[in-house]
C-alpha cells in the first residue's frame, strides 16, 4: 500500500528531474555561447573585430556555386565576416516574415519588392542610405538598375543582385517549320499558330501553372501591348480592371484558351514538366524568365528561338515592340533592423550583391548585368543570349513579375483568377471577380 | 492519507502535465485566434480593431462559400468511403472463413504509414490528364470520359477527397475491424441458432454494436474532412484559382499570401467552431447510450 502511494509521487520527482536536466542543458549551452562571446570581446583586436552573420538566401542549384564564389571574394574585402548561409525557403515568403514575427530576421536576407513593403511597415528593415553612400554604390550600377537600388519612398532598404529580366516565349523554330507555321509576330498570327498546333494534337504552349505566376505574367504579356506599365499599374493603384488594355488582355486570353493554348493538365504541371515537354517538342511553345534561357539552349541548341510581341495587334507591333512584360524593381539583399551588427550587415550585403552580380555574369552569363564595369562571362554568351542582350537595349518599358507586385492582396487576387480564366471561366465572371478583388486590396 | 485522497493525487499527478501541455499548444492559440479574427493585422504591424467586419467580409467573399462547400464534400466523401469501405471489409476480414486475412490487414494498412507527400505524387500521376491511369482505363474501354480530373471544377475537390480516403481507410478500418473482434461470440451463435442469415446478423448484431466506435470515427472523418489541406497543397495549390479551396487553405491564403492575419483567424474561428458543431452534433445522435456485454 506504501509503495502504491509513493509511486505517483516518484514519477512525479522522476518527471521534474528529467525537466530540470533539459532546462539544465539548455542553460549550459546558452553560457557556453555567452562565454564564447565574452572571449571574443575579451580578445585580441582580430577576434573582437570579427562578426559571423547569418544570410538567408538562395543558396541552391546553379546560384550555389555563385554566392560562393561571392563569398570568397568578400572575404579579401571583409575578412573579419564570417557568413553562414541559410537556405530559402520556397514557401511564399512565410518562414522569412515568421522570422519577422518572432523578432528573428537573419542579419542579411534576399528581399522582394512585396516584402521589403511589408517589412518597411512593421519597422524591421534596415535603412542602407548611409552605407549606399559610403561605398558608392550607385555608381557601381549602369543607367537602367540605379532606379533598383531606391524605393519609391526614397530611401534605400536593399542593393540589387540580378538585373531586370523579361518574362519570354520561347518557340521551338524546328517544329514551327516542320507543321509551317509561321512564327507569330502579332495577336492573329499567334490565334493561327495555336489553332495549327492544336489541330496537330501538339500543346501550343507550354505554361507550368501549377506555380500561380505564370499565368498572371501571361496575362501581363497580353496587357503591355495596349498599356505599357502592365498589371503593375493596377498594383500602384492607378487604372481600373474595366480600363480597355485589361479587357482586351480578357478577351485574347479567353479566346486563346477557348482554342486550346494550354494543355488540360497545365495547372498540375511543374517547371521541369513544362521544360520538358518544350525541349522534347511537345509543346511549341514556353512561358518562362529570360534568366532560363540558356538552360534551355544548353537542351536545344539553336532550335530555339524568342518572340517578343505575340500578344500585340498587327497594327500597332513597331510602337509596341519593347514595350516588356517583367523586370526587377527595388529588390535585393537587405538587412535586419534588429541585427546586433546592422552597420556591419549592411557595409558586407552591399558589397556582396555587387559581387554576386559580377559573379552571376562570369559563372552563368548573364546577358543582363547591373554593372557599369564590363564583365565577361567565363563561356562567353551563347547566341540566344547575344540576342536577347542586344535586344535588351532597345527595352522601353518594363513591369513586374509577380513577386513583384507590392499590394499583397491584389497580388493574390489576380494570381488566384488568372488560373480560373486559363482553366476556362467565363470572361465577364473574371472582370467582375477583379474589379471585386481591385477594390477590396485597395481599402 | 486515505485511498480516495490516494486516487485522486495518482489522478493529479497524470492529468496536470497533459491539461497544461493541452493548454499551452491548444487552448491558448484558439483563444489568440478568436481575439485576432477581430483586428486589421498583417502579422506584424500593430494590429487594428475593427470588430465584426472580417466576419461580414467573410460571408461576401467567393472563397468563404467555395470552401464551405468543399470541406462539406470532402468530409462526405471521408465518412462513405473510409467508414463504409471501413466497414465491410471489417467484416470481410473478422469471417474465420476468409483466407490470408493477415496479408489483407497488413495491405489494407500500408497506405495509412505511408507520406501524404509520396500518396499525393502518385495520385497526381494516376488523375493525369494527358495519359495517367485513370484517363487511360476509359480509353482502354473504348470510353471518351476522359477528365482534367485536378483542374475541373467539377471533379478536383471530389478527386483529393478520394485520395485522403484511400490513404487512411486503413485506421477505420482497424477501429472497426477491432471493434467487430471485441463482439462477444455467443451473440453471433444466438443469431444462427435463431435462423439469421449472414447480412441480417450484421445488420442486427455487428453494426448495432459499433456506434460507440462510429462515434469516434464520425468524428475524426469529419473534421479530418474539413480540416483537409496537405493534399491540396501538394495536388492542385488550391487552384486553378480557388475551386479546391478549404478552410484551411483559405486561412492560409489570406494569412500567408494576402497578409491578413485577421481575416485568415476569421476564417479559422469559422472552421474550429463547424468542427466543434459537427463533434457536439454527433455526441449527440450517435450511440447515446453506453453499450456494455
Amino acid at each position: 500500500m506504501k509503495n502504491k502511494t509513493l509511486k505517483p509521487i516518484l514519477m512525479l520527482l522522476l518527471l521534474s528531474m528529467v525537466a530540470l536536466s533539459l532546462a539544465a542543458c539548455g542553460s549550459g549551452n546558452n553560457k557556453a555561447d555567452n562565454e564564447s562571446g565574452s572571449k571574443n570581446e575579451a580578445g585580441g583586436n582580430d577576434a573582437a573585430k570579427a562578426v559571423k552573420l547569418k544570410f538567408y538566401a538562395q543558396y541552391s542549384g546553379v546560384e550555389k556555386a555563385v554566392y560562393d564564389a561571392a563569398k570568397e571574394s568578400m572575404k579579401k574585402v571583409m575578412p573579419e565576416v564570417e557568413v553562414e548561409f541559410e537556405v530559402a525557403a520556397q514557401d511564399d515568403e512565410q518562414k522569412i516574415k515568421t522570422y519577422a514575427a518572432a523578432g528573428s530576421l537573419p542579419d542579411i536576407f534576399f528581399a522582394s519588392s512585396g516584402l521589403i513593403e511589408t517589412l518597411k511597415k512593421s519597422d524591421n528593415l534596415y535603412v542602407m542610405d548611409d552605407v549606399v553612400k559610403e561605398n558608392n554604390i550607385e555608381s557601381l550600377l549602369n543607367e537602367t538598375s540605379k532606379p533598383m537600388l531606391w524605393n519609391k519612398d526614397g530611401h534605400s532598404y536593399s542593393v540589387p543582385n540580378v538585373g531586370q529580366w523579361a518574362a519570354l516565349i520561347y518557340y521551338n523554330k524546328e517544329l514551327f517549320a516542320q507543321h509551317n507555321v509561321k512564327a507569330p509576330t502579332n495577336y492573329t498570327e499567334l490565334l493561327e499558330a495555336v489553332k495549327a498546333f492544336k489541330a496537330k494534337d501538339i500543346t501550343p504552349l507550354a505554361l507550368f501553372a501549377k506555380e500561380k505566376w505564370p499565368g498572371v505574367q501571361l496575362f501581363d504579356m497580353a496587357v503591355v501591348g495596349s498599356e505599357p506599365a502592365g498589371v503593375k499599374k493596377l498594383d500602384n493603384g492607378e487604372g481600373q480592371f474595366s480600363d480597355e488594355a485589361y479587357i482586351q488582355a480578357t478577351n485574347k486570353l479567353a479566346e486563346l484558351t477557348k482554342e486550346g493554348l494550354l494543355s488540360k493538365n497545365a495547372f498540375n504541371t511543374t517547371a521541369d514538366d513544362a521544360a520538358a515537354q518544350f525541349t522534347s517538342g511537345k509543346a511549341a511553345m514556353l512561358l518562362n524568365g529570360a534568366w532560363s534561357m540558356n538552360n534551355i539552349y544548353e537542351m536545344m541548341g539553336d532550335k530555339l528561338g524568342i518572340l517578343y510581341t505575340p500578344f500585340s495587334d498587327a497594327d500597332k507591333v513597331d510602337q509596341v515592340k519593347w514595350n516588356m512584360s517583367g523586370g526587377g524593381f527595388n529588390q535585393g539583399f537587405a538587412v535586419s533592423k534588429n541585427s546586433a551588427n546592422k552597420e556591419v550587415a549592411a557595409k558586407y550585403a552591399a558589397l556582396f550583391s555587387i559581387e554576386f552580380a559580377k559573379q552571376r555574369v562570369i559563372m552563368l552569363a548573364d546577358p543582363n548585368s547591373i554593372l557599369v564595369e564590363d564583365v565577361k562571362p567565363a563561356n562567353g554568351l551563347s547566341p540566344v543570349q547575344q540576342q536577347y542582350a542586344d535586344d535588351s537595349v532597345n527595352f522601353k518599358t518594363m513591369t513586374a513579375f509577380p513577386w513583384g507586385l507590392e499590394n499583397a492582396k491584389f497580388k493574390t487576387a489576380i494570381e488566384d483568377n488568372t488560373q480560373k480564366l486559363l482553366a476556362g471561366q467565363d470572361k465577364e465572371d473574371f472582370i467582375k471577380d477583379m474589379n471585386k478583388a481591385i477594390e477590396q486590396a485597395r481599402k | 492519507m486515505t485511498s480516495k485522497q490516494k486516487y485522486n493525487l495518482a489522478l493529479l499527478v497524470f492529468t496536470v502535465p497533459t491539461l497544461l501541455f493541452f493548454t499551452v499548444m491548444v487552448t491558448i492559440p484558439i483563444l489568440q485566434t478568436f481575439q485576432k479574427s477581430f483586428f486589421d493585422w498583417d502579422g506584424l504591424s500593430k494590429a487594428t480593431f475593427i470588430g465584426f467586419d472580417n466576419y461580414i467580409r467573410l460571408f461576401d467573399d467567393d472563397d468563404f462559400w467555395v470552401s464551405l462547400k468543399n470541406g462539406l464534400v470532402f468530409a462526405f466523401v471521408l465518412v462513405v468511403y473510409q467508414i463504409g469501405l471501413g466497414t465491410l471489409l471489417g467484416i470481410a476480414l473478422s469471417s474465420k472463413s476468409l483466407r490470408g486475412r493477415k496479408f489483407f490487414k497488413t495491405t489494407y494498412f500500408i497506405p495509412v504509414v505511408l507520406s501524404g507527400v509520396v500518396v499525393s505524387q502518385l495520385w497526381i500521376a494516376i488523375y493525369n490528364t494527358d495519359g495517367g491511369l485513370l484517363n487511360s482505363l476509359f480509353a482502354l474501354m473504348g470510353s471518351n470520359y476522359e477528365q482534367s480530373w485536378l483542374s475541373g471544377e467539377h471533379t478536383s475537390i471530389w478527386a483529393i477527397a478520394f485520395t485522403n480516403g484511400w490513404q487512411n481507410m486503413g485506421v477505420h478500418l482497424v477501429l472497426i475491424y477491432t471493434a467487430i473482434k471485441s463482439i462477444p461470440e455467443h451473440l453471433y451463435e444466438a443469431a444462427k441458432i435463431d435462423g439469421a442469415s449472414f447480412w441480417t446478423t450484421h445488420f442486427k448484431i455487428t453494426i448495432p454494436l459499433l456506434s460507440e466506435t462510429y462515434k469516434f470515427c464520425l468524428i475524426i472523418a469529419i473534421t479530418g474532412g474539413l480540416n483537409a489541406f496537405q493534399n491540396m497543397f501538394v495536388m492542385t495549390s488550391g487552384g486553378p484559382g480557388n475551386i479546391s479551396y478549404t478552410f484551411t487553405f483559405m486561412m492560409y491564403k489570406a494569412a500567408f499570401r494576402s497578409n491578413e492575419y485577421g481575416y485568415g483567424s476569421a476564417a479559422a474561428a469559422v472552421l474550429v467552431i463547424e468542427c466543434l458543431l459537427f463533434t457536439i452534433l454527433i455526441n449527440k445522435l450517435v450511440a447515446r447510450e453506453k453499450i456494455s456485454y
